[in-house]
């Protein structure tokens, strides 16, 4: 069994569209100091769960699950074009890695979001995104 | 003094058929138990200093639970029919609900003894709630005239 963040992961390595442009590199959490350009880096944000009056606990599983992606490149260009290649996956369901999800809802960063995968004169560009999963179930 | 108790564990049990053969109806987000309030007709006579109200009747009053619910769900419909059915005469497929609210104030444990409010019920309302985002999750309100009083008892988890 798999968990929603290893799904993510594996459902972005699926892409055509980003595979072309990162090959294997999407990180997970943990933000890689010696990664080659370009690469993504993705981390669980917050979740919500669609609470009810059952007292059972296996009945409460996170429904809204949101997630940091950073695109991240030498060129800005190309960190663009892989933030656009993230965000075609708007409105997308259904097959999800390891189970399916009702809904994937991709749009821009809040302004007051501080990408992690950016120094000071690293010379790196990241377009950070945010990915809302919906209803994941394995 | 009371003790301070949540409501989670609540259990909002119907029996369509109007009968008590009670059972859960799918995921319920929140429940308005039936409130009561007495009538009062007026009491005054001629040498009355101060116009006391004479108590009469309960006055009606509804029922109101949101549930989870979605398009095609089977659970789901049999709201849909009651709804439909809401004129008919008690029985089976009638307009006549029973309902048994069950609350976990005696205990926590699935052998408890739940203390229960029983009462029949009329489908008066079905407000689903609007899905103006895409994110938006299938929600609804269900609306009901109780029709009987409400009888305390227990029930017993499985």
């Amino acid at each position: 069994m798999g968990s929603v963040d290893e799904s993510l992961v594996s459902y972005l390595l699926g892409r055509s569209g980003i595979t072309s442009l990162v090959e294997a590199r999407v990180s997970q959490a943990t933000v890689p100091e010696r990664e080659s350009l370009p690469y993504i880096w993705v981390n669980r944000g917050a979740s919500e769960t669609l609470d009810d009056l059952s007292a059972n606990p296996s009945d409460t599983t996170a429904f809204y699950e949101s997630f940091d992606v950073e695109c991240v490149s030498g060129d800005l260009a190309k960190a663009q074009l892989l933030a656009a290649e993230v965000k075609s996956l708007h409105k997308n369901r259904g097959e999800f890695g390891a189970g399916e999800v009702q809904a994937l809802i991709v749009s821009d960063h809040s302004d007051h979001y501080r990408p992690k995968n950016i120094g000071d004169d690293d010379g790196r560009h990241v377009a950070s995104v945010e990915i809302e999963i919906i209803g994941y179930t394995e | 003094m009371a003790a301070k108790s949540v409501a989670l564990g609540t259990l909002v049990r119907i029996d369509f058929d109007g009968g008590t053969t009670y059972t859960t109806v799918g995921r319920i987000k929140g429940a308005q138990p039936p409130n009561q309030t007495g009538t009062e007709a007026d009491g005054k006579e001629l040498n009355d200093t101060l116009d006391v109200p004479i108590p009469g009747i309960e006055s009606p009053s509804e029922f109101t639970f949101t549930q989870y619910w979605y398009p095609g769900d089977t659970e789901g419909a049999k709201v849909d029919d009651a709804f439909d059915a809401r004129r008919d005469d008690a029985g089976s497929g009638g307009g006549v609900l029973g309902v048994q609210l069950a609350y976990p104030h005696d205990g926590t444990d699935s052998s408890d003894t739940m203390p229960t409010e029983t009462f029949d019920v009329r489908l008066l309302a079905v407000a689903k709630a609007p899905a103006d985002d895409p994110n938006s999750v299938f929600i609804r309100d269900v609306t009901c005239r109780r029709i009987t009083a409400i009888t305390a008892g227990t029930y017993t988890v499985p």
